[in-house]
């Protein structure tokens, strides 16, 4: 599905990613994972189309990238983003049927039958009771959950998101990436996720990519890469990674420089205060 | 949305034509719609029966009004349609066919003319024609400022915009306080106005609104896109940078050919698409076709009252669109309390 080599972008005098090489077959679920700033974003943004390589070479779907026009790649590649969609005074309906644009011709027609593909995203993106409502009626969570049946309706194959969970609560991270593997595992499609959450990346996806400075680091399943030296030499910062009770996917458990036990009662000043403050700040 | 575009687009021609009608019967000498219509009728089809009017009575109605008429038409159409494109790319409601400083470009080559008395150098058309150059070479130095890494940043282009129009403006203002005798002829034109006007005019406009409209009307689409955000609208396949600059282009000829030939008319490229909004919704689909529509039937009727209400004296059009225009658009603005 997609295969990267060499790849390099420069943006604004600095050497933002690469170089870099990957290989992604198709039907998967990957995750790409980094520190801000790493080179992730414009990593996905190389794979959407959107920017263009400096040097290097990407194929997707064994054709460079730079070979497709845009409205070609857009008939099978959509992207999901964290800021979803604004408040706009189009309803809910009209902004999932924005999907189709890269079939339409000019008059706005195409074959097939668009309108029961919108109303089958809409219903998969429980939003059916929300479809002619306003999307300046909307909450963030209920705009971002219109950006993923938006991008239903686009029937991709390769689906691109964006640390798509970043705005919204626990509730719908977890809602949104549900229906993202499910539709995936259903329809046997290719997601490459940005996710800044590595416990939602460890869950979720098959292998992860991790990206520090530019360039990949690691690459693997979750329990080869989630590991407390990766994390550490990565991100900079001590974790403990335990299994997950029910998945067994490992799960990362921040550690507070000042972290202690609990103590039963009021913690005092006295005890709880780190002897040695320079540790706790180096 | 084609039902919508039908049932609205149906609507706003019949009160086109109803309104053409209407206006020709209007002024000093008056004539009754009837006879308007035979006149109208007998130019499609001429020939039959000696006609019962006079050539004079055939030459009011065929030769100063009905080109008067036809040339509001076409301005109104001509700032409204600039008015959609301008604000379905910079995405900004206070947005008209004047933010990229076009207006104060094409008065600088009119001013210039009639200070120095150069209206007919190179005959009667001569400041329509400089001052639709002056315009697009106004437009010209907008983009070369804005434009980085090539890239037209929004923005970027309404600050270079307002930078551009602000010289020109002073450099209007220093023309207007040199000349002397002639102060008012640069301020009238400053104004706007249809009067003495001919087919000539008409026939300089045509073109303009018979490639505008399709131009803006193909990109229609791209423009709901737009009010998305441009990234999501590049993910979905639209070529952003080309639509915008090819949308603000044709915008901005629109707006530099209905200025050059009638002066500057505000609040037309603002108001009208904004009350189409507020009327059928955000679909650019309906705002563009309608806007030109609306357009045309508003500065059709503001040029009725400027050349009726203190007859035979004229007002100057661009005062009788923005006395009528401001303060419809407040009514509107405080009844729908809808977000535009």
């Amino acid at each position: 599905m997609i295969e990267a080599t060499e790849l390099t972008k420069t943006i604004g005098g600095r050497r933002v990613l690469g170089p870099v090489s990957f290989e992604l077959p198709a039907k998967g679920m990957y995750g790409v994972i980094g520190p801000n700033g790493a080179g992730k974003s414009t990593l996905l943004s190389l794979l959407s189309g959107v920017l263009a390589p400096d040097s290097g070479h990407l194929s997707l779907r064994g054709r460079p990238s730079t070979d497709y026009r845009p409205r070609e790649l857009a008939r099978w590649v959509a992207v999901l983003e964290q800021d979803g969609l604004p408040r706009t005074t189009f309803s809910v309906r009209e902004v999932v049927e924005m999907a189709r644009f890269p079939f339409q011709n000019w008059l706005g027609d195409e074959p097939g039958d668009p309108a029961s593909l919108v109303a089958e995203a809409l219903r998969s993106a429980g939003l059916e009771p929300f479809a002619d409502r306003r999307m300046d009626r909307l909450s963030g969570g209920e705009r971002q959950r219109v950006a993923l049946a938006k991008v239903i309706a686009q029937q991709p194959e390769l689906i691109l998101l964006d640390e798509p969970t970043t705005f919204l609560d626990i509730g719908y991270q977890v809602q949104l990436l549900d229906t993202v593997r499910a539709w995936q595992r259903r329809q046997s499609l290719t997601v490459v996720a940005v996710l800044h959450d590595l416990n939602l990346a460890a869950q979720y996806c098959d292998r992860l990519l991790v990206v520090k400075d530019g360039a990949i680091v690691a690459e693997g399943t979750p329990e080869q890469v989630v590991t407390t030296e990766m994390i550490r030499s990565v991100y900079g910062t001590d974790a403990i990674v335990l299994p997950h009770p029910v998945s067994g996917r490992p799960q990362v458990l921040l550690q507070p420089a000042t972290a202690s036990p609990p103590t039963a009662g009021l913690p005092s000043a006295a005890t709880d205060l780190p002897t040695g403050s320079e540790v706790a700040y180096e | 949305m084609r039902r919508k575009l039908y049932g609205y687009g149906g609507g706003a021609l019949l009160l086109l034509g109803a309104s053409v009608l209407l206006a020709l019967s209007i002024g000093s000498a008056g004539f009754p719609p009837a006879k308007v219509w035979s006149i109208l009728l007998h130019q499609l089809a001429p020939g039959g029966a000696e006609p019962p009017w006079t050539a004079l009575e055939e030459a009011i109605i065929v030769q100063v009004r009905l080109s008067r008429v036809v040339l509001a038409v076409l301005v109104g159409a001509c700032l409204a349609l600039a008015g959609a494109g301008f604000q379905g790319v910079l995405r900004n409601p206070l947005a008209d066919p004047y933010t990229l400083g076009v207006a104060s470009g094409s008065s600088i080559g009119a001013a210039f003319l009639i200070l120095f008395g150069l209206q007919t150098f190179i005959g009667m058309y001569s400041i329509p024609i400089v001052a639709f150059g002056t315009g697009v070479l106004t437009l010209l130095a907008v983009f070369w400022l804005a434009r980085t890494q090539g890239r037209l940043g929004v923005e970027t282009l309404i600050l270079s915009g307002v930078v551009v129009q602000a010289f020109l403006s002073a450099f209007v203002s220093y023309m207007v306080s040199l000349s002397q005798g002639v102060v008012n002829e640069i301020l009238f034109w400053l104004m706007g106005s249809l009067s003495k006007r001919n087919w000539g005019h008409v026939s300089m406009l045509v073109p303009f609104v018979a490639i505008g409209l399709p131009v803006l009307l193909y990109y229609a689409r791209a423009l709901n896109l737009f009010v998305i955000g441009e990234r999501p609208a590049a993910h979905l396949g639209v070529r952003v940078e080309r639509t915008k600059l090819i949308v603000l282009l044709a915008s901005t000829l629109l707006t530099a050919a209905a200025v050059s030939v009638s002066g500057v008319i505000g609040f037309v490229g603002l108001v009208v698409p904004h009350v189409i909004r507020l009327m059928v919704g955000p679909d650019y689909r309906l705002i563009v076709p309608l806007s030109a529509i609306g357009g045309g039937i508003y500065v059709l009727w503001a040029d009725t009252l400027a050349r009726t209400l203190l007859s035979p004296k004229e007002i100057q059009l661009g005062i009788v669109t923005a006395f009528i225009g401001a303060p419809f658009f407040g009514y509107l603005l405080k009844r729908r309390k809808a977000s535009i």
